[in-house]
């Protein structure tokens, strides 16, 4: 059996290699062959990939707690042979393994800190590598492009089924062009209970054009996708497994989609997905949309070897230039737009995911400096240890070096640690952020971005060790001397720490406040509507079994009295589009008097189609502010009548009573007049402006044959959320076979926000991360300033100081950096948070509050981190002290 | 490695628990790595995984005491088409895995006169 995953068996292997360099020479040179076949046995044997990341994260256990084993190991036996330790660099690093296992609690926390600075750009980088800088998961993808109709004012238009036909046939630039539709939800039955499933019509040649053959069965053929072609249906792998059992064989395999009964013909891979993820693939050409002017296919097409997009550019502009003039006002393209599939499926990912980088960045600088503060203060408590070895007769130089290798050793561990850290994290991102990120699918941690975290864990220990070993080779002298004491330099370079920390801490904390609150603003904007308290119900009703008008509105009505009946519900409407979906059946509205249905011209204005009842408004608080609702008299057959919204009351009739106007929405099949009986108000997206939302109603008894993809909302008593199940058993009792998606209406606008909750949330944790870090580091380097003035402190407590005294003479001057750090965050963080610009909602990027509260949080903590070892000095028995001298 | 036969098998022991299964595992013949870690996860019901640093670790200690030994591979088929290292038992130590046995059986023996309750269900 082929397999779709489990590759990369090559790239696993220098990895955990990589890994083995923990471990002694000698027991590496004899085994590490046979470690790696072992460890490939046990990644094979585990399956899927939630089994493999344990695999992976016991060798790294494995192989850590083996290299400390022997590294002890190794040095009991020097010790009882008496062998020399210099000499060497791996004689170095095993010695830093040494030393490390003398100060356990510093070693560890050291090492946690690091790690955590490069779990946080591991991980950060691997998701920029995996959505942005990796190429996408199709043979020569490089080739794929995306094309678009380009209209008269320059904006890019999906593509008509008539003008893919044109290109396709017109076209030189292209080895294959293929088409398909924006996923359709259809309800799939004869697996198990009736469930939506994802569905995209493809057009000929999909599966050619885009290089991935189905994993089992067949592509359905160009025969098979063209008018009255047979119903054969490609399904995804995970489709396969849960709703097909994963048959073997395909002979037969069949499910109720819609209204029809679909055979499957082939399985794709298990990591293939194009656009968006689909269950299911149908093709579309059986049944086209024969309407030029009507757009509805995104087009992939693969560039012939050696065209460039800039020529094929040139030859489909003059295509569609020739397309326009044969066809007149029936053709709306004049150019068409092509762009690399790549841009199209990263989209706006890149600029969050840089800032969330750039933010993983600052906090492993903040985890650097921290180190460094911790390493250059336990320099200062070994400089007696460093100064005797120094006097019996070890080279500076081997003294630095030594350092230099305890440090490695640390980032060695801190690089396990951060790439343990890393995998948990992009376990969490993928079970929590599907479809907040593009490509999150085919994200894994892999060697590039292991060399990545090495790379760090190195620039890490540069950054970190220098300036200890500079200050132990400084400190020598001092050292053998005795009773070293701080000087001005490093006195300095400790405060610079804290104003630094202070800096970036900062930094992190407003941007995550910034987002924080264009959260919080979103769900409370003002959107013309209310959504708290208000449960939606989504169904679609299958035309086999409601044929005709009569059935489908008998059931629609049906439905909602039986949901208004339920206890808990206070009212209710049905719509066949929500507020939150502006842009869905949204098409141009006419108005006497060029009625003219195919010259843009006559375009007035451009609004949604809705079909709706009265309870609708109601339901959703939406006001009638002028004319009237619907009444029981408006059905099919009766005068045309509508309700408009202020804006777009506003765009056809400014300063006009719109009331007894008439109009005509393209939406319309029928074509026909219709009279203005209201104005309700403008109900909006979070993200419209004001004004910008026009939309039409009409009755939906009006026109029955819009009414097959409805919603009833429901408005609820207490809580919504209670009424879920309830109104899931009602539907399901109503008719079985139909799926009814009930959920909150707030729910789904949270759900709307998904790649803004996604970006808050991780900022939201590198920030909180950055405060302990910084909290830590301030502390740390406050208790040593501190600590090296016990004897001052002791002579001011004799002389008749107050220890209020001593911890505002301390406070003081921690403050002083905390302060001066506050300033250089703020200004960062003014420049920095232009970044978010476009991320941010209802705020402006200097949100005086974001600041203030963020300051405030970054103030109390440096506050606490620094008062505390200064209240604990000033507590002390100066008698004690200055004995202790 | 020049052990001798008369070595003092005494002195191995008690053998440290994973260094014994590994024995355990190469008394009916030659294995390589993988097949050892499958042969001692089959006898040891629930017991934890054995990852790679570890076992070779283990094997470098056997082999250093003379305890293993590294087996022609030559007549042995690899369906893999990699050729991996065996391992067998030394004269020594099959000598030392039968006297852990009857250091742990003795054990046991004890173990059952004193009143504990021994029996194949609550060994793990």
């Amino acid at each position: 059996m082929k397999s779709g995953g489990g590759g990369g068996g090559s790239r696993t292997e220098r990895t955990y290699r990589r890994l083995l360099l923990l471990l002694p020479a000698e027991l590496r040179s004899e085994f590490g062959d046979e470690m790696v076949a072992l460890f490939r046995a046990r990644l094979n044997e585990a399956g899927g990939p939630g089994r493999r990341l344990w695999v992976w994260i016991g060798g790294v256990l494995d192989v850590t707690w083996q290299a400390v084993v022997e590294a002890w190991a190794g040095h009991r036996t020097r010790q009882m042979e008496g062998t020399g330790l210099m000499g060497g660099t791996l004689k170095d690093v095993r010695f830093g393994l040494r030393m490390l296992a003398h100060y356990p609690v510093f070693s560890a926390l050291s090492a946690l800190t690091l790690a955590t600075g490069i779990g946080a750009v591991t991980l950060l980088f691997t998701l920029v590598n995996g959505v942005l800088l990796k190429g996408l998961p199709y043979p020569d993808a490089g080739r794929l492009v995306m094309l678009s109709e380009l209209s008269e004012k320059g904006s890019a238009m999906v593509v008509s089924y008539p003008n893919l036909v044109d290109w396709r046939e017109r076209s030189r630039s292209f080895e294959g062009l293929t088409a398909g539709y924006y996923l359709s939800r259809p309800t799939i039955r004869g697996v198990g209970d009736p469930f939506e499933a994802r569905a995209m019509g493809v057009a000929k040649g999909f599966f050619r054009t885009i290089g991935v053959q189905p994993w089992l069965g067949r592509a359905f053929t160009d025969q098979e996708n063209d008018r009255g072609g047979p119903p054969v249906v490609v399904v995804s792998h995970a489709f396969w497994q849960t709703y097909l059992g994963a048959a073997a064989r395909l002979d037969d395999v069949t499910f109720q989609m819609g209204s029809g009964t679909m055979v499957v013909v082939g399985v794709m891979p298990a990591d293939f997905q194009f656009l968006t993820d689909a269950d299911i693939w149908f093709p579309l050409e059986q049944s086209p949309i024969d309407i030029r002017a009507a757009g509805n296919h995104w087009v992939l097409g693969r560039l012939a070897p050696g065209v460039t997009a800039a020529q094929a550019r040139q030859e489909m502009n003059s295509i569609a230039a020739n397309l326009k003039r044969e066809y007149g006002n029936d053709e709306l393209a004049v150019g068409v737009e092509i762009r690399p599939l790549r841009n199209v499926v990263v989209g706006d990912a890149g600029r969050p995911l840089g800032v969330l980088l750039g933010a993983a960045a600052l906090v492993l600088l903040l985890a650097c400096s921290n180190v460094a503060g911790m390493l250059l203060a336990r320099g200062k408590l070994r400089e007696t240890e460093f100064g005797m070895r120094v006097a019996l007769g070890a080279g500076r130089g081997r003294l630095v070096a030594q350092l230099v290798a305890e440090g490695s050793v640390l980032a060695m561990f801190a690089a396990g640690g951060g790439l343990l850290l890393s995998l948990a994290g992009l376990h969490f991102v993928k079970l929590s952020g599907a479809g907040m990120v593009p490509r999150l699918g085919e994200v894994s941690i892999d060697g590039s971005v292991l060399l990545f975290a090495v790379a760090c864990a190195v620039l890490t220990v540069l950054i970190a060790t220098l300036p200890p070993s500079l200050s132990v080779s400084h400190g020598v002298e001092r050292a053998i001397r005795g009773g070293a004491r701080a000087g001005r330099a490093k006195s300095l370079f400790w405060r610079m720490l804290v104003g630094l920390e202070v800096a970036l801490a900062l930094m992190l904390v407003v941007g995550a406040g910034l987002l924080v609150r264009s959260l919080s603003a979103i769900y409370n904007a003002d959107t013309g509507y209310d959504s708290h308290g208000v449960v939606t119900v989504e169904f679609v009703i299958p035309g086999d079994q409601y044929p005709d008008a009569p059935t489908r509105l008998g059931f629609i009505e049906r439905a909602r009295a039986e949901l208004a009946a339920l206890p808990g519900v206070q009212s209710t409407g049905v719509g066949g589009v929500l507020p939150m979906n502006p842009t869905r059946k949204r098409g141009p509205v006419r108005i006497p008097p060029n009625l003219d249905i195919r010259d843009p011209a006559a375009w007035a204005a451009v609004a949604g189609w809705r079909v709706v009842d009265n309870g609708y408004f109601e339901a959703l608080g939406i006001p009638l502010t002028r004319g009237r609702l619907f009444g029981p008299g408006d059905v099919d057959g009766a005068p045309n009548v509508t309700i408009v919204n202020a804006s777009l009351a506003a765009t056809l009739w400014p300063d006009q009573d719109p009331l007894g106007r008439t109009l005509r929405a393209n939406w319309d099949f029928r074509d026909e007049d219709f009279t203005v009986v209201g104005v309700v108000g403008e109900a909006r997206r979070w993200d419209r402006q004001p004004g910008r939302q026009p939309e039409l109603y009409v009755p939906y008894q009006q026109r029955p044959e819009h009414a097959d993809w409805m919603y009833i909302v429901l408005r609820a008593r207490g809580d919504p959320g209670a009424l879920i199940n309830p109104v899931r058993q009602a539907f399901k009792q109503l008719d079985p076979r139909i799926y009814a998606d009930v959920g909150t209406l707030d729910a789904d606008i949270v759900e709307s926000t998904a790649d803004r909750r996604f970006t808050t949330a991780v900022l939201g944790g590198l920030a909180g991360v950055s405060l302990i870090l910084a909290f830590a580091g301030i502390f740390g380097v406050v208790s040593q300033t501190v600590a090296s003035r016990e004897r001052e402190i002791g002579v001011r407590l004799a002389l008749g100081g107050t220890p209020s005294q001593v911890v505002r003479l301390l406070g003081t001057q921690a403050l002083v950096w905390v302060g001066l750090g506050d300033l250089a965050g703020i200004l960062g963080a003014v420049a920095g948070t232009r970044l978010l610009d476009n991320m941010l909602f209802g705020i402006g990027h200097y949100d005086m509050l974001s600041f203030t509260i963020a300051l405030g949080v970054v103030l109390l903590a440096a506050l606490l981190a620094s008062l505390v070892p200064a209240i604990r000095m000033a507590r002390l028995d100066p008698v004690t002290t200055l004995r202790a001298e | 490695m020049t052990r001798t036969a008369d070595i003092d098998v005494g002195s191995l022991l008690p053998l440290h628990a994973l260094e014994f299964r590994i024995l355990l595992a190469l008394v009916q013949g030659r294995l390589h790595g993988y097949r050892i870690v499958k042969q001692i996860e089959a006898q040891v019901s629930g017991g934890r995984r054995i990852f790679p640093a570890n076992l070779y670790r283990r094997i470098r200690n056997l082999v250093g005491k003379g305890l293993i030994e590294e087996a022609p591979a030559g007549d042995v088929d690899e369906a893999a088409g990699e050729r991996r290292r065996y391992f067998q038992l030394t004269p020594t130590g099959r000598r030392v895995v039968e006297a852990e046995a009857r250091r742990l059986h003795e054990l046991l023996g004890d173990a059952v006169e004193a009143g504990v309750p021994v029996s194949r269900s609550n060994w793990a």
